[in-house]
């Protein structure tokens, strides 16, 4: 019986020690996490707007180029949303994109010209797909393929904006982009994910962005 | 006389390197680790972080489960070895995502998997549980090297032969589509099993070679 409760008082005393190891780790780097998180999100922003972010650039770096942006609030149906956009508005705006990719979430921002008629470019910043095949959709080879891509005036609902084609197909239309080889299931969950933010965007964002911008002087 | 004690100790201290590293090397002799060394072999990157990772998880466990072995009771010691090397991987993963961001967004899951590493549980159980702290230490770095160096044979290959590239950077020639056409079958789990097998079969016939055994 003895031996039992000093089993079960070893376990408790065990465990609670080393919880508190954990969480206070984690709570002494929990301000840093989110500050990566957060300037990840900044230079992917940016990268989507077709500037030139140095390949792991540092806090000083990137705040350094965010000097030139700003941030806008969009209410929308389902909450807020963090636009951002270059002051000058010559670039255009930086959306959040993402979704379900193959095995985990993926986490990107889409670069639109101010005046929603092209697509700047994609960057996304946070993707576990297959290296080699999957996570291709991070390198900058298949991102550049988005930029000068249109964007059509009127969309019907569930209609695609942005198509994946094979990447047999030779030349590719102005809103056709190639696939990956080997990484059918990545392709296709981006195209899900994209086309449907795309319609958010245009939608419920588009329409707002464009009465503040005409509204007055920002 | 401390000087013959600290030879002795020197002397059993190379033994369990030696042992970690290469005559009981875990990945070829003992076949432990086989899942990660599949998974993470693809890119020399998350390879070397992994590998820095199961160095650190392996020596920091063995110590613990060693100073905890004399009062751990004996029933519940496996659930009190995974409770220790958990929280040591999630350590780990925490450092990682706040200091090398980069690097733990391109490794995702694999991390979190250090716990289910045979590796770590079969040395905490099968070393530390009998010996002294200090040799649990040694033990736990060895095999984490012994278990490195494999990996980085494998992903070496991986990645040259698959990708054409060598932490990222591309090597003359072999990043060259005109001249090297990427084996895409290496950036693949069966590549993975084709370059695990050989360099197993290459180890094992060298180290019986060493040590003149049948």
């Amino acid at each position: 019986m003895k031996e039992k409760v000093l089993t079960i008082v070893f376990m408790i005393v065990i465990a609670t020690v080393f919880t508190a190891a954990v969480a206070a780790v984690h709570h002494a780097t929990r301000e840093r996490v989110r500050f990566n998180q957060e300037l990840a999100g900044k230079e992917a922003a940016m990268r989507a707007l077709g500037m030139d972010v140095p390949r792991n650039a540092s806090f000083a770096e990137v705040s350094d180029l965010f000097k030139k942006m700003e941030v806008i609030e969009v209410k929308t149906a389902a909450g807020t949303e963090t636009v951002y956009a270059d002051k000058a508005r010559k670039l255009g705006y930086a959306l959040d994109i993402g979704g379900r990719g193959f095995w985990e979430n993926v986490r990107g921002y889409l670069g639109v010209s101010p005046d929603f008629k092209l697509i700047r470019g994609i960057a996304f910043y946070q993707q576990s797909e297959t290296p080699g095949l999957g996570a291709e959709i991070a390198k900058p080879w298949f991102m550049r393929q988005f930029a000068d891509k249109e964007i059509p005036a009127q969309v019907e609902p569930g209609a695609p904006i942005v198509t994946f084609v094979p990447p047999s197909q030779e030349t590719l239309g102005p809103r056709e982009v190639h696939a990956i080889t080997g990484a059918t299931g990545t392709s296709n969950a981006v195209s899900t994910f994209l086309n449907a933010d795309l319609h958010r965007i245009l939608t419920d964002i588009r329409p707002q962005l464009e009465k503040a911008r005409k509204g007055g002087g920002n | 006389m401390p000087g013959l004690l600290k030879g002795l100790m020197l002397s059993r201290s190379t033994q369990i390197v030696r042992d970690g590293v290469w005559t009981n090397n875990p990945v070829f002799r003992q076949v432990l680790g086989i899942c990660s060394t599949l998974a993470v072999t693809n890119l020399l990157m998350n390879t070397t972080v992994m590998c820095i990772g199961l160095v650190f998880v392996t020596a920091c466990s063995n110590v613990t489960v060693s100073a905890l072995r004399h009062s751990t009771p004996r029933r519940i010691r496996m659930v009190v070895q995974t409770l220790i090397i958990a929280a040591y991987v999630i350590i780990f993963k925490i450092l990682i995502d706040a200091y090398l961001p980069h690097i733990s967004a391109a490794l995702g899951a694999y991390v979190g998997l250090i716990i289910t590493n045979c590796i770590i549980m079969g040395r905490a159980e099968g070393f530390a549980q009998s010996n002294g702290v200090w040799p649990s230490l040694v033990d736990g770095v060895a095999n984490g090297l012994g278990y490195s160096f494999i990996l980085g044979i494998i992903a070496f290959c991986r990645e040259l032969l698959g990708q054409g590239t060598l932490f990222g950077w591309g090597v003359p020639f072999f990043s060259n589509p005109q001249h090297w056409r990427a084996w895409t079958i290496m950036v693949m789990p069966p590549g993975a099993f084709f370059a695990l097998a050989l360099v197993v079969w290459l180890a094992r016939r060298k180290s019986s070679g060493d040590s003149n055994e049948e």
